[in-house]
């Protein structure tokens, strides 16, 4: 298919000096690895074009919400600057969090680099790989706000747009070029990679923050009379060059400003065009070729502080029973930090608590007062928030990267595997929900006063009571053993239903409770008993339960 | 007889540096080599030494090097696409397209050395039949076992009848009979007039199938010769005696003793 989409082409890009035939092998190699992406596990051959589609599917609603967060815009120049700037952050960022393991494919060095491949076809190949994702994108993104162009101005309009999202794919193209080759300047392979998911973490909470709270905040305040005055800075935001073109031609409003953007819009992106053909893409591709070995070369690597072990020592004398457990408690400290996959997962989690404490504030239409937050009872809501966090992260625990090393712990003398998984549920619980926990009750104790101290203690042992029940019911996995292909959507859509009602439950219970005095000091050591008996249930479980 | 014959690889004081921040890590520090048509080249050192350095700047993987370097009479530098066409490389990592089968990224591969598309099928039947990998031919490579992978490796390596073949650690993984199986093709190879350029640290299989044996330590070329010629300067009776006395790492016993006594204690 590849080969007719580029066939009028031909011509063209064999007087470039680009052998035509490899390309295309090339190209249709690459997409058809792009549609089989974090599929999971086939023996057999599948040909599906699934995975493409699907991210189509979720970024055209991506961008219908967006469309319609705007419809309410009256000025034609702000709706349409708010839209580029939305498709040129949301590709950028889209480019480096699901892009770069296609882009920065170190295979490429040891299977293309030593085919009879000029370097001008390597080069091209690269380009329309990534022109062709970038495109696919930037049209996914905008298939709302085209058909609604399409609909409301007619055909010019929609294909003026279609123009201009071109060009500001390339414009993007260009920034992220530059955004790369100045981190491969700097660090190596490894950091790269950690560098990368941070960009996914934060990709992620955005998503969820703008699903969640861009059309709370739209509603809020009233946008339609928003305009924008052209200032001297106006020249230097490539959305705004954009949206005037298309509000002069909507507006019918021709001016030399106007004009001026125009021509920006059209011709900043062919240079940068031509500058990444010529310049950036062989830097980039020369910076490739040296990033594994470089970072197989390291000479020198990290060394951990003292202090923070000794610390992690401590935490862990202070929440085990044994060395044994200790021991696993450090570990799972350690590795936790270190696993790219865990953290992409489970760090997402901080920002949603985040968004859904706004979500709740804004979801009432009066005014934020402090003395009104006092006089309710919302801190009931704010303390559960933090077990979305302890689920993740004891739910994700068992998978990682180099998933084969379950034999360490079936080599080791141990009877029974519930040292580990204690010591594993603690460090978990430890690192990533207590902190959260803390700091989320500082804020309810300024807020609410000491009154609520015996709320806070018990909102945390029903936490952690849910979350080790839920770990203990279902079949135990050892830490970092388990393959991420292998985990249970289905299974973990069944849980997550399961820890909704759970909450609902308890948060009744706790907003009962509340009325009836000293009830929740009662209690607290009642809970306590059912968290210690829980734990003594760890004892139990035999290595034939254990799943890996 | 040989020595009349030119050379089909000549690598003149070959350098290369690795650079991490402003640490510059020297790794071949002038490499001199002329190797002929039709010979086994067992290139042997230690961890670090150079070896995969070298055999990637040869493959045309990493074009910053000093020095010069001509492959069957082209300069790698200006002519590596046309180099690349005659040769063929192995490497001891098994990288692959994970999420192809064996028969796509066979075709692909044959694409790339452009094999008539008729022959390509055909040939591939063939190989994954000859390799005992017909079963698996449409299964996707993320499911194979190391050795499995290798198997692949190598026919992807040698599809298109290539006339140096540069292998880094070929028998990664390889069960026994698949090793016997490829150092018979190794020498069937060479009879046929094939240049093999060989790096291993498995000193038995080199000793067995070199005919000279090239051996660097520190970026440096420290002995080069047939097994025969480097036995009879040292006396040393084996390969690996002759690897340790040459690369300084003497008092294997010793250093044994110590750790033993280091897990003990």
């Amino acid at each position: 298919m590849i080969g007719y989409i580029l066939l009028p082409f031909r011509g063209i890009i064999r007087a470039m000096g680009v052998d035509f035939d490899q390309l295309c092998s090339i190209l249709t190699i690459k997409i058809r690895m792009d549609n089989r992406r974090s599929l999971s596990l086939s023996k057999k051959k599948t040909e599906s074009n699934n995975q493409l589609w699907l991210q189509s599917l979720v970024y055209a609603f991506l961008g219908g919400i967006l469309v319609a967060s705007l419809s309410k815009i009256e000025s034609i120049l702000v709706t349409y600057t708010i839209f580029f700037a939305f498709i040129m952050i949301m590709i950028a960022m889209l480019m480096i969090s699901e892009f770069t393991t296609i882009l920065m494919d170190t295979r490429d060095n040891n299977i293309l680099m030593p085919r009879p491949i000029n370097s001008r076809t390597l080069v091209l190949a690269k380009i329309l790989h990534i022109a062709f994702y970038m495109l696919h994108l930037s049209f996914s993104l905008s298939l709302v706000m085209l058909v609604s162009t399409l609909i409301s101005h007619g055909f010019v309009a929609s294909l003026l747009l279609i123009l201009l999202l071109v060009l500001s794919a390339l414009f993007t193209l260009f920034l992220t070029n530059i955004f790369y080759l100045g981190l491969m300047n700097v660090v190596n392979g490894q950091k790269l990679k950690d560098i990368i998911v941070y960009f996914q973490i934060v990709m992620a909470i955005l998503f969820m923050g703008a699903y969640q709270l861009v059309p709370r905040m739209m509603e809020m305040y009233d946008l339609s009379n928003i305009h924008m005055n052209i200032e001297w800075y106006s020249y230097l935001i490539p959305p705004v060059w954009m949206s005037a073109g298309i509000d002069a031609y909507i507006s019918t409003n021709y001016t030399l400003t106007s004009l001026i953007f125009f021509l920006l819009a059209l011709f900043v992106p062919l240079i940068s065009l031509f500058f990444v053909i010529k310049v950036l893409a062989p830097k980039f591709n020369k910076a490739l070729s040296q990033l594994d070995t470089a970072s197989n070369k390291k000479v020198k690597s990290k060394v951990e502080t003292k202090n923070k072990t000794n610390f992690i020592d401590q935490l862990a004398t202070l929440f085990t029973k044994n060395s044994e457990e200790a021991t696993v408690f450090k570990m799972v400290w350690l590795m936790s930090g270190r696993e790219r996959k865990f953290k992409q997962t489970v760090y997402p989690a901080f920002g949603y608590i985040f968004i859904f404490i706004l979500m709740f504030l804004l979801k009432s239409n009066e005014t934020f007062s402090l003395e009104a937050l006092a006089a309710s009872k919302k801190y009931l809501f704010f303390i559960y928030m933090p077990i979305f966090l302890s689920f993740a992260v004891t739910q994700n625990l068992c998978y990682s990267d180099q998933a084969k090393s379950s034999w360490f712990y079936r080599a080791l003398p141990l009877a029974l595997p519930g040292t580990i998984l204690r010591g594993s549920f603690k460090s978990g619980m430890v690192k990533y929900y207590l902190p959260v926990h803390i700091v989320i009750a500082i804020i309810c104790l300024f807020i609410w006063g000491y009154s609520i101290l015996d709320d806070l203690i018990y909102s945390a042992l029903c936490i952690i009571l849910l979350t080790s029940l839920i770990q203990s019911w279902q079949q135990p996995q050892l830490p970092f053993t388990a393959e991420r292909e292998t985990q249970d959507i289905g299974g973990n859509f069944v849980k997550g239903i399961l820890l909704l009602l759970s909450i609902a439950v308890i948060g009744g219970i706790h907003y009962g409770l509340s009325f009836l005095p000293y009830s929740v000091l009662i209690a607290i050591p009642i809970l306590l008993t059912l968290v210690y008996l829980n734990f003594r249930s760890y004892r139990k479980i035999t290595w034939e339960k254990v799943l890996n | 007889m040989l020595e009349k014959l030119p050379a089909i690889i000549s690598i003149r004081n070959l350098e290369k540096s690795y650079q991490n921040g402003r640490i510059e890590n020297k790794v071949l520090k002038g490499i001199d080599l002329e190797i002929k048509p039709g010979q086994i080249i067992g290139y042997i050192g230690p961890n670090g030494a150079g070896k995969s350095t070298t055999v990637k700047i040869l493959c045309g993987l990493l074009p910053d090097f000093e020095g010069d370097v001509e492959i069957l009479g082209f300069d790698l530098r200006k002519d590596a696409t046309e180099i690349k066409k005659h040769i063929g490389y192995i490497p001891e990592n098994a990288a692959l397209y994970d999420t192809l089968t064996p028969r796509e990224y066979l075709q692909f591969v044959g694409e790339l050395h452009q094999i008539n598309p008729n022959t390509i099928p055909t040939k591939i039947e063939k190989l994954l039949d000859l390799f005992d990998m017909k079963d698996h031919a449409d299964e996707r490579l993320n499911s194979f076992s190391k050795g499995m992978r290798q198997k692949i490796l190598i026919i992807s390596g040698l599809i298109h009848n290539p006339k140096i073949i540069f292998m880094d650690e070929p028998l990664s993984g390889l069960d026994a009979n698949s090793v016997i199986i490829v150092k018979e093709i190794l020498t069937q190879l060479a009879k046929e007039g094939k240049t093999i350029f060989y790096s291993s640290h498995i000193m038995d299989v080199v000793e067995k199938i070199s005919d000279r044996i090239i051996l660097i330590d520190q970026g440096k070329v420290v002995a080069d010769g047939s097994f025969a010629v480097l036995n009879a300067k040292d006396h040393s009776g084996s390969l690996e005696k002759l690897f340790t006395e040459l690369t300084g790492t003497t008092g294997h016993s010793a250093k044994a003793e110590q750790i033993i006594n280091a897990f003990e204690n």
